[in-house]
């Protein structure tokens, strides 16, 4: 319990408050998180210390934004340093340009691995593969669109950008996550296309 | 409009974030364009697949707690920490900072300051403020 941290006043409240804010929003932060690190442990991690520093800066939270949403930005934040610290950058392969300007990908190919059977399960941890391999920019954007269900202007307040860097980011991410489960799980995209 | 303007605006589309023209411009470009078509529906797929992702399991239950903790521990080394670089600091003070004057020395100065305006008192007076006698006992004096 944070109450008891300080009995003085107003530290009390804010104390509090934070408190409640806290456990209200930590198992949405750590879906984000989650989808951001692809790793159960990570997210906790993650989630920890983003919580950790919006204590600190809680004074400076203006409640006009939700604070879910500036809880994201600060995930967003904390989890480009925590790379940046472990040094881990896992799009390490989007190195070359592919023909359409955009980065192309080195995938595994489980096409060809015998026994390997996409089902909704294993479909989805390749989903989380192919979210774990973009470019963390791109990722927190689709991330918060297309999971989290943000607008594009609400994702741009989160991320601190305009919405035209939002849409581009929105839309490089979801080209090469297209073009990583094209390659690695076509079978179970090719389902989805041909829904369609 | 070529392919590759539109490909690039068509996520945004599929969003409904942008404006109405815009909208109209692209939409009449896809209906009579293949390539741009299935593009469309490539993206489209990835969408539905983002959404149709099954929610995160939760955190562990301790994992409130643990944030609770870890912000005390934090406040707690920061107090540390504040301490060990005030610490110096009071050492420094300690050691230059100027002693005061004895307090009897002090009391000793306002004493003579208050007997002096005790005597300039008797002085503005009358009286002879050395003596503390009357001016009148001098004149006597002088008289006889």
């Amino acid at each position: 319990m944070l109450s008891w941290v300080k009995n003085q006043e107003g530290t009390f409240d804010r104390s509090v408050h934070f408190e409640r804010l806290m456990r209200d929003s930590y198992r949405q932060a750590y879906s984000v998180a989650y989808r951001l690190t692809g790793d159960s442990a990570d997210a906790e991690d993650l989630v920890q210390e983003a919580f950790v520093r919006a204590y600190r800066f809680f004074h400076r939270y203006d409640d006009k934004l939700p604070f879910s949403s500036w809880m994201y930005r600060i995930i967003a934040n904390a989890h480009i340093d925590l790379i940046r610290r472990k040094g881990k950058i896992k799009t390490s392969s989007l190195d070359h340009t592919g023909s359409d300007g955009l980065q192309a990908l080195e995938v595994p190919d489980f096409t060809n691995v015998p026994g390997t059977e996409m089902v909704n399960g294993s479909f989805s941890e390749t989903v989380q593969e192919g979210l774990n391999q973009m470019n963390s920019e791109f990722r927190m954007a689709v991330i918060l669109a297309d999971i989290e269900g943000l607008s594009y202007e609400e994702v741009a307040e989160v991320m601190e950008t305009s919405v035209g860097t939002v849409r581009s980011r929105i839309h490089r991410g979801r080209v090469q996550l297209r073009t990583f489960l094209l390659k690695a799980a076509p079978e179970s995209y090719g389902r989805y296309v041909n829904v369609l | 409009m070529s392919c590759k303007t539109i490909q690039a605006k068509l996520s945004a589309y599929l969003d409904g974030e942008m404006s109405g023209s815009e909208m109209q411009s692209t939409r009449s470009h896809i209906n009579r364009c293949q390539a741009c078509q299935t593009e469309l529906n490539g993206l489209k797929s990835v969408q539905m697949i983002l959404r149709g992702l099954p929610s995160v399991q939760d955190p562990s239950e301790m994992l409130p707690a643990r944030i609770s903790q870890s912000i005390v521990s934090t406040k707690r080394t920061n107090l540390r920490f504040g301490l060990l670089l005030a610490l110096p600091a009071v050492a420094l003070a300690v050691v230059f900072y100027p002693r005061p004057r004895p307090f009897v020395k002090v009391q000793n100065r306002d004493l003579a300051i208050n007997r002096q305006l005790a005597q300039d008192q008797i002085f503005d007076s009358g009286a002879d403020s050395t003596l503390g006698a009357s001016l009148v006992h001098y004149t006597n004096f002088q008289g006889r």
